[in-house]
């Protein structure tokens, strides 16, 4: 006691101005005299009393002792245990932990924890008065205690009845649910939401839940590019609250400008519009780019700063890469072939109906119309009646070539129009390196345009040529930048033309008299498309041609009988995967199937064992695989293999009187093996070596490399030389068509050309390319119709056969290009070529071009060929004047026998002006077109092959173009 | 300038489409008729034979066959022969098979499946013939 009170002596409090402590002072030193004198009631009232003006630990201290005095343990226990959770001496704290223990066994301990800490406890009832917080040990007279934790934000918990007894000690631990509500937060995604402060961590990203406490809140909502959103809730105990907060983006301006208006504007993937744009993006980087049909895509990032404007000037420039020279896409300048791209602007501008007449004017390019086919010639050869089998089409790289005759198709027989097309790629000379047969004066790839089209639907009605009228329809879907799937669906017809041949005056009624009169019209249809993910890719085409035929065929049928006609069918699908294999390394797998089917009819009287049909059908597949390895720009190396089964190539033929009499059913494969190096040591030069070996079923093998030396000297220079070698495999219909006068051919061997050439091509500005080209071609066993042993009845026969003919050509070409910009576009070509058949197979023959004496002149090959080709932008893309003037020089007919008795003739020149008024309004959707087509209306010839009675027919005079498109 | 939406751009709902595709459809699926050469053999009454078939008019027909019933036909003079079917041209009559001439004509062989030994004898017998006095 004396050490309490002499302890408590210098924890007096000091007196104190105000009267609180005061009177505290006087209640402690009034409950201390209390005390001294034995009066322990009386002392605990004051000691409770200076407590409750003042606490004090030491009054605690105090309290606990009057309580000890008078034997209430419990209370005595509770006062010295909050004694000691505040004393800090430890002296002190020694001599009330020894109290402690002095009354241990004289109080019941009962140990209460809540879960969180900090409740209001109460025992057994709530009005009975709180007892302190959580945690704390109480000391209790002994009996059962019921414990009830209280926390604001927090159920009431209540405890099961607990027994204490003196001396021991009970725990309770009580956990405390949590009262709270829910706020659904949808809207914006991918913000962060915070509760009532910025700087607390952030609860969830929406959309999210947030648990939060009943009563009024603020969701704080931030996301990058946003203005941070304040939004005041109140939240209801177990109720869920949605929002759907919408994020006010931070903005700022983006000005994007080309040379080029109307280029389209992506930003972030998702269409923006076009050339010139003030666009309002929300803050933060993005990227942007800007394409054009026809143009090289330009990408850049920008970022978008509040409320500040950026400007994004672009200049574009045109695409001028080709795939077609080496089945990967690179530069023209580095194709190691000589290249002519016609660009999607000419596309557009001119309205070209068929890729005959867009290629028309193509540098070393020339065209012959026999009124049942289109067919191309390259360089100087384009044998009369081979129906365009030397020269390879392709739509995105896949041969559209039939099986039959290898024949190539380029006019309505090909496509119904060119408006699923971007651009088409000519490659000059041999391409059995890549391809196999018939890339051999020539390769030409369609390549539609897929990525750049935005998901849109597109209708149209045109009108061309020789009474051609045309609708299409054409939809659009892009899934996401990886996906997309375009589907297109054309059909027209054609009224033909009416012909008047001298030849047949005096045949036929009189009301023929030598006129066709309405039997030269056709019908087409094309339904083709592409579905695309990522690197898997399926493409189809399909496209049917009915053709009625003006003139006579074979020179037997009944002239100006209009059921002579035949039809065309072309299918191909295609399911391709490209697919990277790390860093180096691409897959290319290829697997297509193809049908061709064709039916003749060619009418005779019944003399002639009436009417005549013939039908050819063929289902093939095939499979490619290839691997490009480019490990560094400087070294490229591509190997692949391919494979084909034809397991029916089926041609019938029959005539009313006579029946059947072609049932055959062929069947053939073939395997190609190739590979090719790229090198590129310096920038400045490359070579580019390949080869391909093919394997017939039907012939055997045929191997044809390719080396090309790419130099660039000097600034804007660039010299090609390319020497390489292909083959035209015999066809089917060569090796097995049968007819009274025609045997078949088992023993038919390729033929085969060698080409050498060198091109120079010199930069003058950014735009314009001058080019010089001079090259020699060499062409062997050629494959013509021949005489041949007659029959044992006396029929005289004609076969197939490899010839002795050699047939070689020296040729020069001079181009200038102005590239497409701003609307502005400019060419001018010549080409000078002369072909002769040659007199020996030596080098010096093949230089002097020395004629074989058995031989005249070769047939359908002009010696000058030229192109002028100008566009001016007269509104913007509104209205853009289109010219185009073509020059196709004389050609020697059919006639090209030394020995014959007839004279070769001589076609006339051809001069063509085309004119074509187009134009596009981006808002409406609508595209028109409006234009002449040989202006001049020449009335020039091309020359026909011996199955006409006719030498040549005139070409089509001149005819006008409207073209109607609207997308949408 | 800034871009508008597509909603600016004039529109053309599905029906319009699907008519211009099934109106292109119908008129490419339709079959035509046209100019047909018809053809008969001249029956030439000298030497009672059938010459070779050549053209004797134009008929407007889907299909023109040959292997029909041979049928006298004449034209201005002349008697014709055809295996042809219908329809025959306006220029030219059908007689019946039995009308003047026709009956020879219907029974006369080809010109070509004439010995031409018989031919040339006829014509020297003719000649000789119209010579003697």
């Amino acid at each position: 006691m004396v050490w309490a009170f002499a302890h408590l002596s210098l924890y007096v409090p000091s007196a104190r101005a105000d009267d609180v402590a005061d009177e505290a002072d006087a209640q402690f030193n009034l409950g201390a005299e209390q005390y001294q004198a034995g009066n322990f009631e009386v002392a605990l009232s004051h000691f409770l009393a200076s407590n409750r003006l003042a606490r004090n630990k030491n009054v605690l201290f105090n309290v606990a002792r009057c309580y000890e005095q008078l034997r209430r343990f419990p209370e005595a226990h509770r006062y010295y245990t909050r004694a000691l959770e505040v004393e800090t001496n430890s002296v002190a704290a020694g001599s009330i932990n020894q109290a402690l223990t002095r009354i241990a066994d004289r109080v019941a301990l009962l140990q209460i924890e809540t879960q969180p800490p900090g409740a209001r406890i109460y025992l057994d009832r709530k009005d009975l008065g709180e007892r302190g917080s959580a945690p704390q040990i109480m000391a209790l007279p002994p009996r059962a205690y019921r414990v009830i934790a209280e926390l604001d934000g927090y159920r009431d918990a209540t405890s099961e009845a607990v027994t204490l007894r003196l001396g021991s000690k009970r725990s309770v631990e009580l956990k405390l649910e949590r009262i709270v509500g829910t706020v659904s937060v949808g809207g914006a995604p991918g913000a962060s939401v915070r509760l009532d402060a910025d700087n607390t961590p952030a609860l969830c990203v929406t959309p999210c839940n947030v648990q939060a406490g009943p009563g009024p809140h603020t969701l704080i909502l931030t996301k990058l590019g946003s203005r941070t959103s304040r939004i005041p809730v109140f939240v209801q105990a177990d109720r869920i609250t949605s929002i759907e907060p919408e994020l006010v983006a931070d903005t700022g301006s983006l000005v994007v400008s080309a040379d080029e208006q109307g280029a389209g504007i992506d930003v972030d993937d998702i269409a923006q519009g076009f050339t010139p744009a003030l666009l309002s993006l929300p803050v933060g980087r993005h990227r942007v780019v800007i394409s054009m049909r026809g143009f090289r895509p330009v990408e850049r990032d920008v970022v978008i700063i509040a409320n500040q404007q950026v400007r994004l000037d672009v200049e574009l420039f045109s695409s001028d890469s080709v795939e077609a020279a080496s089945r990967v896409v690179e530069p023209v300048e580095l194709a190691p072939a000589s290249v002519s791209l016609i660009s999607s602007q000419e596309l557009r501008a001119m309205r070209y109906p068929t890729l005959y007449e867009a290629l028309r004017g193509t540098r070393g390019v020339f065209l012959t119309d026999d009124r049942g086919y289109q067919a191309l010639g390259f360089r100087g050869f384009g044998q009369l009646g081979s129906y365009g089998n030397r020269v390879l089409v392709t739509l995105d790289g896949s041969p559209l070539n039939d099986d039959w005759l290898w024949q190539s198709y380029v006019g309505f027989d090909l496509r119904t129009d060119l408006e699923d097309i971007d651009h088409i790629e000519v490659v000059r000379g041999p391409g059995s390196v890549l391809y196999g047969t018939s890339a051999f004066s020539g390769v030409i790839n369609l390549v539609t345009r897929a990525d750049e089209v935005p998901t849109g639907r597109e209708v149209g009605l045109s009108a061309a040529a020789d009474g051609v009228a045309r609708a299409r329809a054409r939809v659009t879907q892009r899934f996401s930048k990886d996906a997309h799937f375009w589907a297109s669906v054309a059909a027209g017809q054609s009224q033909g033309r009416d012909f008047f041949f001298p030849e047949y005056v005096a045949d036929g009624p009189p009301q023929v008299a030598g006129h066709a009169r309405g039997i030269d019209g056709a019908r087409f249809a094309t339904f083709t498309g592409r579905a695309r993910y990522k690197g898997l890719s399926l493409a189809w085409s399909l496209n049917h041609h009915d053709k009625h035929l003006p003139t006579d065929q074979f020179q037997t049928t009944l002239f100006g009988d209009g059921r002579t006609r035949q039809s065309d069918t072309r299918g191909l699908a295609e399911l391709r995967l490209d697919l990277p294999i790390g860093r180096f390394l691409t897959s290319v797998t290829r697997v297509h199937g193809n049908y061709y089917g064709y039916r003749g009819d060619f009418p005779r009287s019944p003399g002639d064992e009436g009417l005549e049909v013939d039908s050819y059908d063929s289902f093939w597949a095939g499979a490619e695989q290839r691997f490009v390895l480019t490990p560094s720009p400087a070294f490229s190396l591509s190997l692949g293999a391919e494979g084909q089964v034809h397991p029916s190539a089926r041609g019938d033929a029959a005539t009313e009187t006579a029946g059947s009499y072609l049932n055959d059913d062929q069947s053939f494969s073939l395997a190609a093996l190739y590979g090719s190096v790229d090198l590129r040591p310096v920038s400045a030069f490359k070579v580019s070596l390949g080869g391909r070996l093919d394997y017939y079923s039907t012939f055997g093998a045929s191997f044809n490399p390719r080396l090309a030396l790419i130099l660039q000297p000097y600034e804007g220079a660039n010299i090609k030389v390319v020497g390489a070698k292909a083959f035209k495999a015999p066809s089917i219909y060569e090796f097995s068509y049968v007819y009274i006068g025609q045997l078949s051919n088992p023993e038919l061997e390729p033929e085969s050309i060698y080409s050498a050439e060198i091109e120079l091509s010199q930069r003058l500005s950014r735009t314009v390319t001058a080019t010089v080209a001079v090259y020699t071609n060499y062409i062997s066993d050629l494959i013509s119709l021949e005489d041949a042993p007659p029959s044992p009845d006396g029929t005289e026969n004609l076969q197939y056969r490899n010839t002795n003919t050699l047939v070689g050509t020296l040729g020069g070409e001079i181009e200038l290009r102005r590239d497409w910009k701003e609307g502005w576009m400019f060419s001018a070509t010549y080409s000078l070529q002369q072909s002769n058949f040659l007199a020996s197979k030596g080098l010096d023959a093949l230089l002097t071009l020395k004629r074989s004496p058995e031989f005249r002149e070769v047939s359908n090959s002009p010696m000058h060929l030229a192109s002028l080709k100008g566009a001016v932008p007269i509104l913007g893309r509104e209205l853009t004047l289109m010219n185009r003037v073509t020059f196709e020089g004389q050609r020697y007919d059919r006639d090209e026998a030394a020995d014959s008795a007839t004279l070769q003739t001589r076609t006339d020149a051809a001069l063509l002006w085309d004119v074509v008024l187009s134009g596009q309004d981006l808002r409406s959707g609508l595209d028109y077109s409006v234009g002449v087509y040989n202006a001049f209306n020449s009335q020039a010839h091309a020359p026909l092959s011996d199955e006409f009675r006719q030498r040549s027919l005139p070409i089509l005079g001149r005819s006008l173009l409207a073209a109607l498109g609207l997308t949408f | 300038m800034t871009y508008q939406p597509t909603k600016m751009r004039a529109p053309l709902n599905a029906k319009a489409l699907g008519l211009l595709l099934w109106s292109s459809v119908v008129q490419y699926g339709c079959d035509e008729s046209g100019p047909r050469v018809y053809t008969a053999q001249r029956f030439s009454p000298e030497v009672a034979c059938l010459e070779a078939y050549a053209p004797l008019g134009l008929v407007e027909a889907k299909d023109l066959g040959a292997l029909c019933e041979p049928v006298c036909l004449s034209q201005d003079v002349e008697l014709f022969v055809s295996s042809v079917c219908p329809p025959y041209p306006t220029e030219a009559s059908l007689e019946a098979a039995d009308a003047e001439g026709c009956a020879a004509a219907l029974a006369a062989p080809s010109c070509d499946d004439l010995e031409p030994t018989e031919l040339v004898d006829a014509a020297v017998l003719d000649a000789a013939d119209a010579a003697a006095p």
